[in-house]
């Protein structure tokens, strides 16, 4: 038996018999430095722990390590020096900060790419193609090989999650690494508008306007995030002019389509319409077996084909909670050096999938449907038979249908009293409306994440 | 335990102890103070497991024992109250605390659940006068870095060699060096975390006469008749930061510190957000500028006598009003050597006992 495993099997008696803090406390960085015939130096690491361990602890450690190994008749502790060697700096200018810079840079720089704002990470190659997304990978893929010709602005949506930044970083690094000159770039809406009002500030917007002149291929994460703030959608205006112009290729994506993002200037609207506008959805049960399969690869980590389907049947709505799960139950493997059968990953994954049930009350509903088109709940209420109103209670009506199976009259109470008869065609119109009009479908789904998001808070 | 001790000795021990007391909510144990009688004395007694302190005061005792009581509730109590003499006694894990007009129950804890603070065993190292201990460490104390990305600069460097003992400490943006005529002391070197060093200089005002100290295993202490603490020490080597210091400089300044504190604090002003200023150094002039987009900007014009070429630089204003702030003479001398390396400040004296280096800002 050599000494970490002794060390490890006298942790994990220990472990038991302490509460979690304590242990970690008195036992974090211990080891057994050396082992002669009937003595056992540990290593801790300092004088608090020493005197702690030699006191209190000394009898049970030296009895689980004379179950172990019976001829050790004694424990002797030792402050530890250092295991990590630490480099020999020399420090010839104290001109130490370009040298934490650089390396605060080079931590980042492996994946991150400066110039361009990318992260190599994100290829096509890890991208999973499914019935979701085949249209928005067809897309973007095109683009790739005709830039700023086919496409132009490409714009990509759908919810968090689902691969909208991958794809995004995947063709922005496929035209890097085929042609270094070509001037590629990558930002997110919010850092877009922080640089403009940096700009603003330094009074050299000009300047930030011709730097994104000058580019190729500009693309505009969350593009949705510019919506309200006029002076950003004002200087996006013109770049987007200028590189349109010009046959620039510009790729935008957002969590909505264009026509339903509020707050948005009608002339960026429709330009963001008049390129190619491709949704992804929510990947099926096949294609998220297929990310696991790939993501497992990745990973170097086998697992058989019944947990990959367990966690794909029950993590359905996310991309990234999908790696989540995945990730735990790689993280249990190694730590316990094994693969982990089905009970034990339902177990691994019980705090991710146990959210308990949670009913969907009528209020939340009609709070997000007031909330999404930005009128107030009493409007939603009372009498108004404005269009603007109108619609949003039609939709509230047809959702309260959906989620929460109220009776028709019942809804008819909730929405101030309406007859129930106005509630079933309110809900038949949405219905059928539904399977024909897109638009309305994306705002349906992101009302729904309203009402289910509005649980966590 | 029963004993009677004097309140304000009480009240002294445990502000001095209290302070290094964190909130700790995974060990709920280190919220708390022990107090212990100990050779006829009360010990009370506090640790973060990182820092731990003693302090021991006289008291009358009738029966010895031990308890660990919350720190905060005992110390307001104790701080609070105005009677002389109080009564401590213990009774299953519960302080009695008694004086002339309170009755008081503090419930605390089993004091074998308190952590034993260790001993350190080795021969002293060293004796210094606690005031000249805490002036060296304050002299450092602002060069120390704050963040925990590089543990060995996290701490005040000390250097025990040639008759001297050196305390410096940098965070790589400037440097501080004091050093300490010592006769007789073994060469050794060591780095106090920073934490430490802080309780230190705080103990050390209350504190007279000497301080001894002495290491061994990782770890220091500071201790007099009184009074103990015991510190980790960071493990790790200092850089060699000597070499960083210049040896030749290009031109040199000597100028009044209370003329060139105030004009630095105006200039401040209207720094931008990375807080820097321009000097600029002219003959007999010295031009101290400052510039910002927001608020506007300023220059001012102080006396200066400049040998050698002018030159221009420009800093952090902080660093340096920390800079002047050690230095206690009425002139001081401020170095140029060349673009790019450090700005160097000295007291004009003969003892040449500080140095303060300050890199300037690339603009």
């Amino acid at each position: 038996m050599t000494n970490e495993e002794l060390w490890k099997a006298v942790l994990g008696e220990m472990e038991l018999s302490l509460t979690k803090a304590n242990f970690t406390t008195w036992f974090r960085n211990t080891t057994i430095l050396s082992k002669d015939k009937n003595a056992v130096v540990v290593s801790v690491p300092n004088g608090f722990i020493k005197e702690w361990l030699e006191n209190k602890f000394n009898k049970k450690i030296l009895q689980s390590i004379r179950n172990l190994t019976p001829e050790i008749r004694e424990i002797k502790y030792a402050i530890g020096r250092p295991k990590l060697e630490l480099v020999k700096q020399d420090l010839s200018r104290i001109n130490l900060d370009t040298e934490l810079e650089a390396k605060a840079e080079s931590d980042l720089d492996k994946d991150l790419d400066k110039a361009t704002n990318l992260n190599r990470k994100y290829s096509f190659e890890s991208f999973v193609v499914g019935s979701n997304n085949e249209l928005a990978y067809a897309a973007a893929s095109a683009v790739t090989k005709n830039l700023g010709r086919l496409y132009n602005p490409l714009f990509l949506y759908g919810g968090v999650g689902l691969g909208k930044t991958h794809l995004l970083q995947a063709i922005g690094n496929k035209i890097s690494s085929e042609n270094r000159d070509r001037k590629v770039y990558y930002i997110p809406a919010e850092r877009f508008t922080a640089e403009i009002v940096e700009a603003i500030r330094n009074k050299n917007i000009e300047e930030l306007k011709n730097q994104y002149a000058k580019l190729d291929l500009l693309m505009i994460d969350d593009v949705q995030f510019i919506a309200g703030k006029e002076k950003t959608q004002d200087i996006f205006f013109s770049t987007f002019n200028e590189l349109y112009g010009k046959n620039k290729q510009i790729i935008l994506s957002s969590d909505r389509p264009p026509q339903t993002i509020p707050a948005l200037e009608e002339r960026l609207r429709s330009r963001f319409q008049g390129g190619m506008v491709a949704d992804v959805g929510l990947p099926d049960f096949e294609t998220r077996l297929a990310i696991l399969k790939l993501k497992a690869a990745e990973r170097n980590y086998d697992l058989n084909l019944e947990i990959l389907s367990y966690i794909a049947t029950h993590i359905q709505k996310n991309v990234r909670e999908l790696e989540g799960a995945l990730n735990r139950v790689v993280a249990f493997g190694q730590i316990y050096n094994r693969v982990p059968d089905l009970k034990e990953v339902k177990n691994i994954l019980n705090t991710y999938l146990s959210t308990p049930y949670r009913k969907t009350s009528p209020q939340t509903i009609l709070k997000s449907v007031a909330d999404f088109y930005s009128i107030s709940l009493t409007d939603l209420v009372k009498r108004s038979r404005k269009k603007e109103i109108v619609r949003p209670r039609q939709i509230a009506m047809f959702l309260l249908r959906e989620e929460t199976k109220l009776s028709f009259p019942e809804i008819g109470q909730k929405l101030g009293g309406r007859d129930h008869s106005t509630v079933i065609h309110a809900c038949e119109k949405i219905k059928s409306e539904v399977s024909v009009d897109e638009p309305l479908k994306q705002e349906l789904i992101l009302i729904k994440e309203r009402v289910y998001n509005s649980f966590d808070k | 335990m029963k004993i009677t001790v004097n309140q304000k000795n009480l009240k002294k021990a445990l502000n001095l102890v209290e302070k290094i007391v964190s909130k700790n909510t995974s060990l709920p144990i280190l919220n708390n103070i022990l107090l212990k009688t100990e050779n006829g004395r009360l010990k009370v007694s506090a640790t973060n497991l990182e820092i731990g302190i003693n302090y021991i005061i006289g008291a009358k005792i009738e029966e010895v024992g031990q308890i660990a009581v919350p720190a905060r509730i005992i110390s307001d109590f104790i701080g609070n109250i105005v009677d002389d003499k109080v009564s401590l006694t213990t009774k299953n894990n519960i302080l009695n605390v008694n004086s002339e007009r309170y009755k008081t129950q503090i419930l605390g804890f089993d004091a074998k659940d308190f952590p034993i603070i260790p001993k350190i065993k080795s021969t002293p190292l060293a004796v210094i006068p606690a005031k000249l201990l805490r002036n060296s460490l304050m002299t450092v104390l602002d060069s120390v870095a704050i963040s925990e990305t590089r543990p060995e600069l996290a701490g005040v460097f000390m250097d025990f060699n040639n008759d001297k003992i050196v305390f410096a400490a940098t965070d790589s943006f400037r440097l501080t060096e004091k050093s300490v005529d010592f006769k007789n002391i073994e060469k050794q070197s060591f780095i106090i975390p920073r934490n430490t060093v802080v309780e230190l200089i705080r103990i050390a005002g209350d504190l007279e006469g000497d301080m001894v100290f002495s290491t061994s295993d990782n770890q220091i202490s500071f201790f007099n008749d009184d009074f103990e603490m015991v510190s980790r020490i960071v493990d790790g080597n200092y850089p060699d930061y000597k070499k960083v210091i210049p040896e030749k400089c290009i031109s040199r300044v000597l100028i009044k510190k209370d003329e060139l504190d105030k004009t630095i604090r105006i200039a401040g002003l209207f720094s931008s957000n990375i807080s820097d200023i321009r000097i600029n150094c002219l003959e007999g002039k010295m031009a101290v500028l400052a510039k910002n987009s927001d608020k506007g900007e300023i220059e001012t014009l102080i006396d200066a006598s400049l040998k050698n070429q002018p030159f221009e630089v420009s800093l952090n204003f902080h660093y340096l009003l920390d800079g002047l702030k050690i230095l206690d003479t009425e002139k001081i001398i401020m170095e140029f050597t060349g673009q790019g390396s450090p700005l160097v400040i000295r007291p004009n004296d003969d003892k040449k006992d500080v140095v303060y280096l300050i890199m300037p800002l690339r603009n």
